[in-house]
């Protein structure tokens, strides 16, 4: 069967393809089940039974896709979500036992029908060698937080326990590692602030009260993790800063945030984005609410601070990179729009002046309309960037492959990743690089890693979890 | 409703989760058709279609804060829902249990019915990218802005794979070698 003509192809596919739609009332069913779906999420936690193979197997990985991408609250770096409930109580420190079950050795094949497999929400490198990840593993009835160690480079994950009280179907979590020991993970559960760490390798965890706040970021540097939190418009609080030695101890209250990053979330609601970045005795505090975005500076770690311009076009979200105390880098993305309209502005002197290094999208639909600069794929929106030198810098896209540039952030071109798995509507859930050679970057299905400066990626082998 | 004075004049005070999720649901309901259409041409599969667009409205629940205010819903929407499909493709070992797939019937068919299911099975066999801009431009009739929009490549780029998908097709109908 030749198809001749344009109309004629529409034609044929049109009657190819509508003999497999599904029945009538789909629409109805889709939205009841996708309800029931994200209030089966937000309920607590159950432990996931086993199931066996063939029919159960398959219901298992449907879940897993289902729930991969969706469980409400996967972790971008700088999107998490929130809602209005109060924060709790300060916890005990919770001590746990050592895992009792041997490393899991991942398997770079599809998973059997036996196995669960780990689809991670959050990653974070220490070196090359010593990371950590969180994620979810699911199956129909339930999904179950996972957090994983390795100290091969992904070779080998070690199960890690975590017995930190989590509403997994309404939490966005994001971890931190400084070395195998030391991790935190901080973000929100059930509309109350989260921050925990461990200080041996996950055999106990300390709990860090942030009263009603939420925790938006963990930064490392100069042997101490800083947290900064936000706080959400129904539940006011002070927004502050808190310290830790990366060896552990008690947490210090580094005192309020400056005015103009202290505002309540007011971006689509619920939606905390505030920045940490921290380099040597330099700190900035990035508050990228839509409607109130605002840039500071301390340059004496945190004694006083400064406000610095924001470039970024009105109502667009922003990420902050910096590669020394005085080079950042600022991506901005009118994100929904779609091709999402972006910039990208760097500075030479720590943020007090910025210069345009790309823009596109903003030529339209924008008053007054911007002329494109540079070139930078448009398809995306930055939702992580990490920046490596003053002329290398690496953006991860939300529905757009990874991007880098190696002349400033004039010209951004694609990294050597699978379209498949990053580019089409897909993206990258978050990038990070451990130094100018060794990074990561991941998708609910698997977590890349490159050795040479992002020539070539690589998969990890995907973390499967016996089912029984 | 009450108000707030922020730091950038009056913020509305955050609307219960119900209410978001009602909005969100209003919003999304007029695409579904669409959605369903994109997912059946993607999987050819009633069950597959339903189930990945199911989970593309809880990941798009779940990705709304990435969405600005007031801008088009549509194609980011249908950006999910391809992902959904693209991830569903890629989890093939399961997909064994289900039966209707291109191809299971077995039984005699008349010459047309051979020949939708000849490019049905055509469609089957071509990469993600190609079948996407295909089932968008020729099954949901989308211009080709619209149809960059939802696969998130440029205009160029779309009718590049529109062309090598139709080209894809015609060898597979007429049995010519690629």
């Amino acid at each position: 069967m030749a198809v001749n003509t344009e109309e004629e192809l529409h034609r044929r596919v049109h009657e190819a393809i509508n003999s497999t739609l599904p029945r009538a009332g789909v629409e109805q069913r889709v939205l009841q089940h996708a309800r029931e779906q994200i209030v089966r999420a937000s309920a607590p936690r159950i432990s996931w039974m086993p199931l066996g193979r063939g029919v159960g197997g398959a219901f298992i990985a449907l879940a897993v896709i289902a729930l991969i991408g969706g469980a409400l609250g996967l972790t971008l770096s700088l999107r998490n979500h929130a809602t209005s409930a109060p924060a709790k109580a300060p916890q005990q420190i919770l001590t746990t036992s050592p895992p009792a079950t041997p490393p899991v050795v991942a398997v770079p094949t599809t998973a059997p029908s036996t196995a669960l497999v780990f689809s991670p929400t959050a990653v974070s490198f220490a070196t090359a060698s010593d990371g950590w990840t969180i994620g979810q593993v699911c199956n129909p009835s339930s999904c179950a937080l996972a957090v994983y160690r390795t100290t091969d480079a992904g070779t080998r994950w070690t199960p890690v326990h975590f017995s930190v009280k989590v509403d997994i179907g309404n939490s966005t979590l994001n971890i931190r590692a400084a070395s195998t020991a030391d991790a935190w993970i901080w973000g929100m559960s059930d509309g109350r602030g989260l921050l925990v760490a461990t200080h041996n390798g996950g055999v106990s965890w300390q709990s860090m009260a942030v009263g009603n706040a939420l925790v938006a970021d963990v930064e490392l540097a100069q042997g101490t993790a800083w947290a900064v939190t936000t706080c959400s418009i129904p539940k006011l609080c002070t927004a502050s800063l808190f310290s830790q030695s990366v060896g552990g101890g008690t947490w210090s209250d580094l005192g309020t945030l400056p005015a103009a990053v202290r505002a309540p979330i007011d971006n689509n609601s619920t939606i905390p984005l505030a920045q940490l970045i921290r380099v040597g005795d330099e700190v900035w505090i990035l508050d990228a609410n839509q409607q109130g975005p605002a840039l500071v500076r301390s340059q004496n770690n945190g004694r006083t601070w400064s406000s610095l311009p924001l470039p970024c076009t009105v109502g667009a979200t922003a990420i902050l990179g910096a590669s020394s105390a005085d080079h950042l880098m600022l991506a901005c993305g009118n994100e929904g729009a779609f091709p999402a309209p972006q910039e990208v502005w760097t500075s030479s002197d720590g943020g007090s002046k910025w210069v345009l290094r790309s823009r596109e999208g903003y030529d339209s639909g924008f008053s007054p309309p911007a002329a494109n600069v540079g070139s930078i794929n448009s398809g995306g929106a930055p939702i992580g960037l990490a920046v490596l030198s003053t002329t290398t810098a690496w953006m991860a896209n939300d529905r757009e492959d990874d991007l880098v540039t190696h002349d400033g952030g004039v010209v951004w071109t694609h990294g050597a990743l699978p379209p498949d798995s990053f580019g089409g509507a897909g993206g990258a859930e978050g990038i990070g690089f451990e130094d100018s050679e060794h990074g990561w970057t991941f998708v609910p299905g698997g977590i890349w890693t490159t050795s040479d400066g992002g020539t070539t990626w690589h998969q990890l082998p995907s973390i499967n979890v016996p089912a029984a | 409703m009450t108000s707030l004075e922020g730091r950038s004049g009056a913020v509305d005070v955050v609307p219960s989760r119900d209410a978001e999720a009602d909005a969100f649901e209003a919003e999304l309901r007029p695409l579904l058709q669409e959605a369903v259409r994109l997912a059946t041409g993607m999987l050819l599969s009633a069950v597959e279609a339903e189930d990945a667009v199911q989970e593309a409205c809880v990941r798009a629940w779940g990705r709304r804060a990435n969405r600005r205010q007031g801008t088009d819903l549509r194609p980011w929407f249908l950006g999910i829902v391809a992902n959904q499909c693209r991830e569903v493709r890629r989890g093939r070992w399961w997909r064994v249990v289900r039966s209707d797939k291109p191809g299971d019937s077995s039984d005699a068919h008349d010459g047309d019915t051979s020949a939708l299911i000849d490019l049905r099975d055509a469609i089957a066999q071509l990469p993600y990218r190609r079948r996407l801009i295909i089932v968008l431009r020729y099954y949901l009739d989308l211009p080709f802005e619209e149809v960059a929009a939802a696969a998130g490549c440029s205009v160029d780029a779309a009718k590049a794979l529109a062309q090598r998908g139709t080209a894809d097709l015609q060898r597979a109908l007429t049995g010519e070698p690629r």
